[in-house]
């Protein structure tokens, strides 16, 4: 790869292949909740992830040319004078530019999210088509929200990619070392550091991460309501009546404590009254 | 110098580089292998139990040398962390620090709220639990009034019980307390405030179905956002930092126990988070003297104890416009503010700030106090 390669390279990595790969997935969340609320057989909304859809399909070969590319990174990077650089620094390029790590390393709020919503596992099947229906539509928001930060984290990369990618260049154009490895790694901390936390100023972003607490919350609930469904039918407690429960102990615990205080501070004032009585002559 | 020369550099170079690595990543592993439960113990400070009230405990921590200060000091902690961070270990410990200075010293130990406890609200934590330890205290001290440190929402808690009940407090010290909760960094630095933009933008009822859905503000979630907020630092800690560190047992060990902090991320009681984030984030109703613990409305010019008001310069949590000049609020005419060169934990944990954190307070306790009348 020749010098003014660099910015080509990561613009391609990840501008063209990123947002094919959301593109292609968002179309197929949006239609999956769009069968979600359309009635019918109960398997219909799972076409949205047969082989034949073309979404799917377009989603899957772009994240494979993002990979393959990705993989062909050690071979393609060159010096300023078009020799291979050194298998570490190409090797630690690959690290940086690993588009794997880039979706999960800052989706902490997405994966938060999605770990609050999954928790209890025994919620995500049953009989009950109502509820179940609500549940999977919960599920398929929740998934096209995520899609939607990642398409956020992914436009943060990129741009971040593009600045150090010119960082790159013209250091080979003066033909100038891209010096060690830390300096690498500390121009590109600083780069992304900046990129992703101007990120999440923006009202988009801010938008969206309403969108994905919302999502996940509604999920939670609609696992609720699924489970408080089968505890009804096994004579179980539901999440209503605990909280009804936690609601009552709490109230008697603060009547119990504002007892103790009142009994101390009469013992205190009938204390105060009886020294009072002892210092009279 | 030819260019086979410079290619025969290079290759010699980046040899001795992968070398260096894969000694580091050796020594590491090695090190890893080696560390011991008890060593990466944390808040070790000999303490014992001298109060309980449901799940709250009030520890008093036995003194180090001769007592030099007549009235106690109690620590209050936030509810979004554990108190164990003034202790975290032998070198970066504000309890040592203030022990050794001859200062008695108390904390509140807030547990971990299950969602039992999502109906507790400020009023409890307040009015209930915090005056029940500050009267325990009192108690164990013979009727002595309470010095009380607050620390982040610690310290608004603090703050509200001076202003309800300012005789049962000598003196009060705020640590990167939020006060004024819209006031904004003047320069506006990036990364810094993103909590208070982030509960600004959550809608009251979004709030309420959350909490109905958990019951409490869950602590992942909250632990998400912190690192959210430091992003290279939090993606880079496990690999790149670590490996830095990784043949250093001292810095390993440090590194450790401030993970085993942060792993402790207790929920935030339902009830509690709704005011914290309704009333005083998005509605900022301290400063307005609009905010009420139960039927009791917080007047701030009430405060009419002593206060040392301590911020971080590099504050990304609580940025220091949120508390700095806070003295206009209050009744007192002795207000002290001091700045320290940290960020919101850094003033506890970091080798320069944790020393200077507990100097600054001990000197200004004992400018505020008389000496104990029996040493």
């Amino acid at each position: 790869m020749s010098e003014p390669d660099y910015t080509k390279f990561f613009a391609d990595l990840w501008t063209n292949s990123g947002a094919a790969i959301t593109a292609a997935q968002q179309a197929m969340m949006k239609e999956l909740a769009g069968k979600m609320v359309t009635p019918g057989p109960m398997m219909m909304p799972l076409q949205a992830f047969s082989a034949t859809n073309p979404n799917l399909q377009s989603a899957a070969d772009a994240f494979q040319k993002l990979m393959l590319a990705w993989k062909d990174l050690p071979s393609t990077v060159t010096t300023a004078d078009g020799k291979p650089a050194d298998h570490i620094t190409a090797a630690l390029l690959q690290k940086i530019f690993d588009p794997r790590e880039w979706l999960n390393a800052t989706g902490f709020m997405d994966e938060t999210t999605r770990r609050l919503a999954e928790g209890p596992k025994f919620a995500d099947f049953g009989h009950i088509e109502g509820k179940l229906a609500a549940l999977m539509t919960a599920w398929a928001e929740l998934r096209a929200a995520s899609i939607e930060h990642q398409t956020h984290v992914l436009g943060a990369w990129t741009k971040a990619a593009t600045e150090f990618a010119a960082k790159l260049n013209e250091a080979a154009s003066k033909g100038a070392s891209l010096g060690s490895r830390s300096d690498l790694v500390a121009i590109w901390v600083e780069i992304a550091n900046r990129h992703q936390l101007e990120m999440q100023t923006m009202p988009v972003f801010l938008e969206n991460q309403l969108k994905l607490l919302r999502a996940s919350t509604e999920l939670r609930l609609a696992q609720q309501e699924l489970a408080d469904v089968y505890g009804e039918v096994f004579g179980l407690p539901t999440r209503a009546e605990m909280d009804d429960l936690a609601r009552m102990v709490s109230e008697l615990r603060r009547e119990v404590r504002a007892a103790r205080r009142a009994s101390k501070s009469e013992v205190a004032s009938n204390r105060g009254s009886s020294a009072k009585r002892k210092a009279v002559p | 110098m030819t260019e086979a020369d410079l290619t025969q550099a290079n290759l010699a170079e980046a040899f001795r580089e992968a070398s260096a690595l894969g000694r580091k990543v050796m020594d590491g592993a090695q090190l890893l292998t080696s560390v011991r439960d008890e060593e990466v113990a944390i808040a070790t400070t000999e303490k014992d139990e001298i109060w309980r009230s449901d799940k709250i405990v009030l520890y008093r921590y036995r003194p180090m040398v001769e007592r030099k200060l007549k009235q106690p000091l109690l620590i209050v902690f936030s509810l979004v962390g554990n108190y164990r961070i003034v202790d975290l270990q032998e070198d970066r410990s504000l309890v040592r620090n203030l022990l050794r200075s001859g200062i008695p010293v108390y904390v509140i130990d807030w547990g971990h709220p299950s969602r039992a406890d999502r109906f507790l609200g400020m009023d409890d934590y307040i009015n209930d639990y915090l005056a029940g330890a500050v009267d325990a205290v009192s108690q164990q001290e013979s009727g002595e009034r309470v010095n009380v440190l607050g620390i982040c929402e610690g310290g608004t808690f603090s703050l509200c019980y001076a202003a309800l009940d300012p005789k049962a407090v000598q003196n009060l010290i705020l640590i990167v307390t939020p006060i004024d909760f819209h006031a904004e960094d003047p320069e506006k630095r990036l990364g810094h405030g993103f909590i208070n933009m982030w509960t600004r933008n959550i809608k009251p009822e979004d709030l309420d179905r959350l909490l109905a859905a958990h019951g409490n503000l869950p602590g992942e979630l909250m632990g998400s956002i912190f690192a959210s907020m430091t992003p290279m630092r939090t993606l880079l800690k496990y690999n790149l930092d670590l490996m830095e560190i990784a043949g250093d047992k001292s810095k390993l060990l440090n590194f450790l126990r401030m993970e085993k902090w942060l792993a402790d991320r207790p929920h935030h009681p339902g009830e509690v988070a709704r005011q914290w984030i309704k009333d005083l984030y998005q509605e900022n109703k301290l400063t307005k003297g609009e905010f009420f613990l139960g039927q009791r409305r917080v007047d701030l010019t009430a405060v009419s104890m002593p206060v040392l008001n301590i911020y971080a310069n590099d504050d990304h949590i609580i940025p220091p416009a949120m508390t700095r000049n806070a003295g206009q609020w209050f009744g007192t005419k002795d207000y002290t503010e001091v700045a320290l060169p940290a960020g919101h934990m850094g003033v506890f944990v970091s080798g320069k700030a944790q020393g200077l954190l507990g100097e600054q307070i001990a000197k200004w306790l004992f400018a505020h106090q008389q000496a104990h009348a029996t040493t």
